[in-house]
């Protein structure tokens, strides 16, 4: 009864007319995303992040959820009417989305994409209530030593984000840790690494290294591409319904897809581009007909789109409920959280009841909305999807200058997204991924506070990590999860799962 | 197998910067495990980048010697347009530079300009068109409807 009242209380919240505004904007921009290759949600919310700073940390954190779920909705689009996948995680849509659009089914994969994406993503929203509640009564017996050991554990998932190399992935996150160290102490105060520079005394800024690293790199990277055309294939309102053999068929995938893609969203850099290829892995072996996926089977596009929603929703549980981030998506709500002041973490529901439900309230509103947007609207979706390149990318860049600009009034941010702009490009042509760097960014000031003040109560006995039972858990996890990311098996699974990505 | 990507000289540029960083971070007190002081995590995390490029240069030894030198990562680092990228990049530093002497509005109309800008087509009336747009529709949705203190430059009456 309590959840059904919190719940109630979350609609209150999220009905009211700026949070629903915030979750309409939320969801247009995430569909927009989704469906333009070229930016993705990560750009997106470090892109409209300042935007959030001038309204309420509930409305904030709505709009940016609302781009995160409502990309995983819009990716399909692309997938399935052009075989570009809008976002990482609607990859696998592309095997049989679009073959059934080549055979003229482009209407019912849409539409069994944007049902099957509502109804997991409903579900999962069940389990996010029930599982953060859960979690978050253990959290509470957290002190510092237990907050330091989380904090590696949550760095130890740099292991699981990075697609490739392991090593590379963990030198990006000392790379992440250090910059996040710049700036004053968070004990003594004194001023550290900023060379004179008035700008770096409050340290490197969130938003600018964010926009740079994704916002701007992305933009140089797909510069390269410029001269590609799409060719869109055509699709009508009417053809979207699937009929009752689509629905018969795709009502199991619909089931596990969910299933799996909430557990897999739990975990460390699961999340949903991993679930979706998971889910459609499962359902061909599940499959009496298997030779038939590939070629346009509905299970095919059914299942990874129901995995990748229901992921989107779990993906939220270990950072309200532990304030730990699971994916860089989540780092960077931690990132927009702790900007406005709300620490995420045990206490969260209970310090903070109206950002916790008031976002789970929004996301059911959020998933109506979508339904709305991605099917009697599929037409100006298509047309979205014409706009070249060209046209997109200086918009993009502008954004992403204003974006930085507005936080402060001071060129020196515009400087700093510049210089990581620049950086993000390089590292990426060299196989460097920026996602551990802004886990670490993120963790580090968090990571520095919780390991000195244990040091300082235990009186300096590093043993203290070791001996308190809750502290000796998350080190051995973060442990095992380094050890698994080098162990041969694990190597040459993760290697098979990056070629079938290729 | 995964570490194949790392490149020679990778593991000694992480090895390099971690040492930098350690220097610079001795220059904070390092403190007592008892009192850890403002210079103990950079030390440390320097030490652990350090660690990870020694970890690249042993683990692409290995791997080179674990498959007679067929090493993947030898595809160069390449760049696709050098122009077009040295000209986007240009624009946007000039932009930085020219926001607050010059003004939003009229840097904006410029960079905008310059990135709708087409070689390879003669009539640039249509980016001129858009590049006016973008500037005034973003200077009425940030300056005027949103608040935002953009700068005004040569034009502080705007």
């Amino acid at each position: 009864m309590n959840v059904l009242n919190d719940l109630l209380y979350g609609f209150a919240i999220a009905l009211q007319p700026w949070n629903l505004l915030s979750c309409f904007f939320g969801v247009l921009i995430g569909t927009l995303v989704g469906v333009l290759p070229g930016i993705g949600p990560v750009g997106a919310m470090s892109i409209l992040l300042p935007i959030t700073f001038g309204i309420s940390p509930v409305a904030g954190i709505i709009m940016l959820a609302g781009i995160y779920y409502g990309a995983m909705y819009g990716g399909s689009t692309t997938s399935i009417l052009v075989n570009i996948p809008g976002e990482a995680a609607s990859v696998v849509t592309c095997l049989d989305g679009y073959q059934m659009a080549l055979k003229g089914r482009a209407g019912p994969a849409l539409g069994i994409s944007a049902f099957g994406s509502f109804i997991a993503g409903s579900l999962g929203l069940i389990g996010l209530m029930v599982m953060t509640n859960a979690l978050a009564g253990v959290a509470l017996l957290f002190g510092p030593t237990e907050y330091f050991s989380l904090m590696c554990l949550g760095l130890s998932l740099v292991t699981y984000l990075t697609q490739g190399s392991v090593l590379k992935g963990l030198a990006m996150a000392g790379l992440g840790l250090f910059l996040s160290l710049i700036g004053q102490d968070v004990i003594t105060g004194q001023a550290r690494f900023s060379f004179g520079l008035m700008g770096l005394i409050d340290g490197v800024g969130l938003v600018p290294l964010v926009m740079g690293l994704f916002g701007i790199s992305e933009v140089l990277l797909n510069l390269e591409k410029l001269g590609q055309k799409r060719e869109v294939l055509k699709t009508r309102f009417r053809d979207l319904f699937p009929t009752k053999q689509d629905w018969r068929k795709s009502a199991k995938p619909i089931g596990r897809g969910t299933l799996i893609g909430f557990f897999l969203g739990i975990l460390p850099g699961g999340g949903s581009v991993i679930s979706s290829f998971v889910s459609y892995a499962a359902e061909k072996r599940f499959s009496k007909h298997p030779e038939e996926f590939g070629k346009g089977a509905i299970e095919g596009v059914a299942a990874p789109e129901s995995a990748n929603n229901a992921a989107s929703s779990s993906g939220f549980i270990p950072l309200f409920s532990l304030g730990i981030p699971a994916n860089v998506i989540m780092a960077l709500l931690l990132g927009a959280l702790m900007i406005h002041g709300v620490r995420p973490g045990p206490l969260l529901i209970t310090e903070h009841p109206e950002i916790f439900w008031g976002t789970v309230a929004s996301m059911y509103v959020g998933n109506v909305m979508l339904l709305v947007l991605n099917l009697p609207l599929i037409s100006i979706w298509v047309q979205v999807l014409r706009v070249p390149y060209r046209t997109l990318f200086p918009l993009i860049l502008l954004f992403c200058f204003i974006g930085a600009y507005s936080i402060s009034a001071n060129v020196f941010d515009l400087y700093v997204m510049f210089i990581f702009g620049a950086l993000g490009y390089v590292l990426r042509k060299l196989s460097y991924e920026a996602a551990p760097l802004v886990l670490a960014f993120v963790l580090g000031p968090l990571l520095e506070k919780n390991l000195r003040q244990a040091l300082i109560l235990s009186d300096g006995s590093l043993s203290v990590f070791l001996t308190r039972p809750l502290s000796a858990v998350s080190l051995l996890i973060a442990v095992l999860l380094l050890l698994s990311a080098v162990l041969p098996f694990v190597q040459r699974r993760r290697g098979e799962v990056i070629t079938e990505e290729d | 197998m995964i570490e194949k990507e790392t490149k020679p000289l990778e593991g000694f540029v992480w090895i390099g910067l971690g040492v930098i960083l350690c220097i610079l971070a001795l220059q904070f007190d390092f403190g007592t495990f008892h009192a850890p002081g403002p210079g103990f995590v950079p030390v440390l995390t320097g030490l652990f980048i350090s660690a990870m490029g020694l970890a690249m240069i042993t683990a692409r030894a290995l791997s080179k010697h674990q498959s007679s030198g067929a090493l993947g990562a030898d595809h160069p680092f390449r760049i696709g347009s050098w122009r077009r990228l040295i000209y986007t990049m240009g624009l946007l530093l000039a932009y930085i530079i020219l926001i607050e002497p010059v003004g939003f509005l009229l840097t904006t109309f410029l960079l905008m300009f310059g990135l709708f800008f087409d070689p390879q087509k003669r009539n640039q009336a249509w980016g001129l068109f858009f590049s006016i747009a973008t500037a005034l529709m973003s200077y009425l949705i940030f300056e005027v409807w949103l608040r935002c203190q953009l700068p005004r430059g040569l034009f502080p009456w705007w």
